[in-house]
């Protein structure tokens, strides 16, 4: 097989979130990294008397939850202030995020989360030895993600 | 021209639907977009008359021109309501859907 071309830079891609998960802000300027993006599925196994294997069998796909890290600001507009505050809201705010990871413009392969619930948010740490902005983030558990090409 | 939808879109066009250029904000620019990433394929459209049901309503398309399910898509819908004496537009529309409806695989619509 040929070496491929068609590789992706992990460092050019765009990042949107919502709150009603139809209209989605660019909050590309402060987040900094996606994690935990695996998703498992429910599988057993059962063993007999025959044979020398198990036998296998797949469930449903479990919920994922997705790491966020985000630049800590102060503007209510920016992300920190809007995720903070679904956060606190009582019994969960709702989001939705969608990355895409080639960066803005259409034909791309954009992901989208399922509505999910912030479950967990990181309040600014200090660190009087540290030079570099104060990171925060969350953690984001949604049924799962789609995949789509993104048109207009 | 007609494409039919291979990968999911982010404008919610699920795998076997049918688009054209006037479902997307961007048209034809988006359209060529998409069909270099693969993600829809222009179809070859039947004639009419290949329709259940169709082949006087073709034969009466025909009279100005119109043949293929894509010609009778992309017609103005006033003209055919003329055509065949219509005062409005709406019984032509009907016929648009279900024209559209006829060049969806069986299998797919099984949702």
């Amino acid at each position: 097989m040929a070496q491929t071309t068609g590789q992706v830079p992990q460092a050019c891609g765009m990042i949107e979130i919502s709150t009603d998960c139809v209209t989605y802000t660019d909050v590309s300027g402060v987040f900094q990294s996606v994690q935990d993006t695996t998703q498992a599925r429910k599988s057993g196994e059962a063993y007999t008397f025959e044979g020398d294997k198990a036998i296998v069998a797949a469930g449903k796909r479990e919920p994922m939850e997705l790491t966020f890290v985000i630049v800590y600001t102060e503007t209510d507009a920016e992300a920190y202030e809007i995720i903070r505050t679904r956060f606190e809201i009582a019994c969960g705010g709702k989001l939705c995020v969608r990355y895409t990871p080639r960066g803005s413009g259409e034909g791309k392969e954009q992901i989208t989360t399922d509505e999910g619930i912030i479950t967990s948010f990181t309040y600014p740490p200090m660190d009087a030895s540290a030079g570099g902005p104060i990171m925060a983030g969350f953690k984001l558990k949604a049924g799962g993600v789609t995949t789509t090409v993104k048109a207009s | 021209m007609i494409y039919r939808v291979l990968r999911l879109l982010s404008t919610g066009q699920q795998i076997g639907d049918f688009v054209q250029a006037s479902d997307f904000k961007g048209g034809e620019r988006t359209v060529n977009i998409l069909l270099s990433v693969n993600a829809i394929a222009p179809i070859s459209s039947p004639p009419l008359a290949e329709l259940p049901g169709w082949t006087k309503r073709a034969e009466r398309l025909l009279e100005i021109g119109i043949i293929t399910v894509q010609e009778f898509l992309d017609a103005d819908l006033k003209q055919i309501a003329d055509l065949f004496k219509y005062k409005t537009i709406s019984s032509i529309e009907k016929w648009r859907i279900e024209a559209q409806e006829w060049l969806k695989p069986p299998a797919l619509d099984k949702k």
